[in-house]
C-alpha cells in the first residue's frame, strides 16, 4: 500500500522544506515529516545505514512529529504519528526517537523488494560468512558479540539481508546489547572490530539457542532444515512466500547447518571457531 | 540444484511452493502457513505419487521391497496435508508407527521423513518494538 503525498515539492523549481523528507531505505519509500529542522537531524541520526533522498511524490510510510505545547513547570511533549495512527507520544524524545527507528527498520524490513532480511545475527570468519538465526531473547547478539570478540568481523546482530542471488550483505547498526531491562547500543567501531560490507555467500547456518548450564555439541543438518530455520525467522515469508524460498534456497546451496544449544556465550564462541577451523583443515566443504 | 540456479515447481493449483534443495524438498503451504521439509526419500515417494505413480510402481522405482514403508510416508505425507492426489479412503494399509518406520528404512531413529514449522507472522520474526503506550506516562 502506498500514500499519495503533496508535502514534497511539485516542480524542481521549488526548494524543499527542511522540515519534511521522503526517503529511500534498501528499495523502502518513508517520509519525515517534523516541525523544525533540528528534530529531522535528529531522527536521521539514528539511521546507520545507507538511504537516498527520494524524489517521488508517493511513499509506503509516513512518520509525523507533533508537538504539544509545555504546560507550565513541565517538559514539552512530542507525538510521533505512523499514518496518522499513534505510535509513541511523551516528554522523553530519546525514548520516542527509539520507537520510531524501531517500527522504521521492522516496516523497511517487511517491504523490501531489494533485499531479503532473516532475523539472525552475521559474523565472517577467515571469509566465511557464518549466520546465526534465531527469534527475540535466543541470545544472538551476545553470541555475535563473543564472536566478534573472538575475532570474527561483523555483519550484523538482528537481520541477516540477502540479495536475489543468496548472498549475505551487511545490515550495519550498532548491536543492541541488553542488560537488564536496558538497551545499549554500541556500534562495531566502538568495539574495535572490523565491520564488513562486500556481499558474500553464506558458509555456514548454525542454530543454537541459549540454554542455562548447557553446552554445545552440534549435530549436523540437512541444507532443507537448515533453510527452514531461516524461513522461519524471515520477516516477509508470509507476505511474500515464493521470493522468501527462492531467495532462501539460493543463500543455503553452498552453506553448512549445524544445530544444537549452548551455554556461556564466549565459551561457544570459541567452540564455534575451533569447529569451523577443523572442518577447513578437513577440506569437508560441500 | 544446477550450477547454483533454482530448481522449483508449482504444485496443487497455487497452493504449494516447493524448491527443492539437495535431494530435499521444501515446501510452503499457503493454507496452513507452514513450511515442510521431506527427506531424501519422503520426496522421492512425493514425486512419484504426484506424478500419478500407484504403490507398487513407486515402490519399484526406488528399489523398496516393502509397500509397507511407501504405504506409511504416504500416510505421513496426506497427514501434512501434501498430497493433491489423495490416498483413496477405502484402502486399507497396515500403518506402521514412525518408529516401525524408521526402523524398515534402516535409517537412525533421529531421522525425521517431514520436518514441519509454521512460519511466523511479520512481526513475531521480529525483536519487539517499543509499545507506545508504555511513552505516555514518561515525564
Amino acid at each position: 500500500m502506498s500514500i499519495s503525498c503533496t508535502f514534497l515539492p511539485e516542480h524542481p523549481g521549488r526548494a524543499r522544506r527542511a522540515t519534511e523528507l521522503g526517503l529511500k531505505i534498501f528499495g523502502v519509500r518513508v517520509g519525515i515529516r517534523v516541525s523544525e529542522p533540528a528534530l529531522l537531524d535528529s531522527l536521521l541520526s539514528l539511521i546507520p545505514f545507507e538511504w537516498n533522498e527520494t524524489g517521488s511524490t508517493r511513499i509506503e510510510r509516513l512518520y509525523s512529529v507533533i508537538d504539544h505545547p509545555a504546560p507550565p513547570g513541565r517538559h514539552q511533549c512530542h507525538s510521533i504519528l505512523v499514518n496518522s495512527r499513534l505510535l509513541a507520544k511523551g516528554a522523553n524524545w530519546g525514548q520516542l526517537c527509539d520507537a520510531f527507528y524501531s517500527d522504521m527498520e521492522f516496516f523497511v524490513a517487511s517491504r523490501s523488494r531489494k533485499l531479503l532480511f532473516v532475523h539472525a545475527g552475521a559474523v565472517s570468519w577467515r571469509n566465511q560468512a557464518i549466520i546465526l538465526p534465531g527469534a527475540s531473547h535466543s541470545g544472538k547478539t551476545t553470541l555475535v558479540q563473543a564472536l566478534l570478540k573472538a575475532g570474527a568481523s561483523y555483519y550484523s546482530d538482528e537481520f541477516a539481508l540477502f540479495d536475489s542471488g543468496g548472498n549475505l550483505h551487511a545490515f550495519p547498526r550498532p548491536l543492541s546489547i541488553r542488560q537488564n531491562s536496558t538497551t545499549t547500543r554500541i556500534s562495531a567501531a566502538q568495539l574495535c572490530v572490523k565491520q564488513e560490507a562486500a556481499p558474500t555467500p553464506v558458509a555456514w547456518v548454525i542454530v543454537t539457542r541459549y540454554q542455562q548450564g548447557g553446552d554445545w555439541h552440534p549435530r549436523t543438518l540437512s541444507r532443507g532444515e537448515g533453510m527452514l530455520a531461516l524461513l522461519q525467522n524471515t520477516v516477509a515469508a508470509r507476505r511474500d512466500p515464493a521470493r522468501t524460498m527462492t531467495v532462501l534456497q539460493r543463500s543455503i546451496w553452498q552453506a553448512r547447518v549445524l544445530a544444537g544449544a549452548r551455554g556461556d556465550a564466549g565459551q561457544t564462541a570459541g567452540l564455534i571457531l575451533r569447529y569451523l577451523n577443523a572442518a577447513e583443515a578437513d577440506h569437508q566443504w560441500p | 540444484m544446477e550450477n547454483g540456479k533454482a530448481k522449483y515447481s508449482l504444485v496443487g493449483k497455487g497452493k504449494l511452493l516447493v524448491r527443492k534443495v539437495d535431494d530435499e524438498v521444501i515446501i510452503y503451504d499457503h493454507r496452513t502457513q507452514k513450511a515442510h521439509c521431506l527427506n531424501g526419500v519422503a520426496t522421492s515417494v512425493w514425486e512419484h505419487w504426484e506424478a500419478g505413480k500407484c504403490v507398487p510402481e513407486i515402490c519399484f522405482a526406488l528399489d523398496q521391497r516393502d509397500e509397507d514403508v511407501v504405504w506409511a510416508i504416504l500416510l505421513e505425507l496426506e497427514g501434512s496435508g501434501l498430497l493433491t492426489n489423495r490416498i483413496a479412503p477405502a484402502v486399507n494399509q497396515n500403518v506402521l508407527s514412525r518408529r516401525d518406520l524408521i526402523k524398515r528404512m534402516g535409517l537412525g531413529m533421529a531421522v525425521p521423513i517431514i520436518t514441519s514449522v509454521v512460519v511466523p507472522p511479520p512481526a513475531a520474526a521480529a525483536s519487539p518494538t517499543t509499545h507506545p503506550r508504555k511513552l505516555r506516562r514518561t515525564t
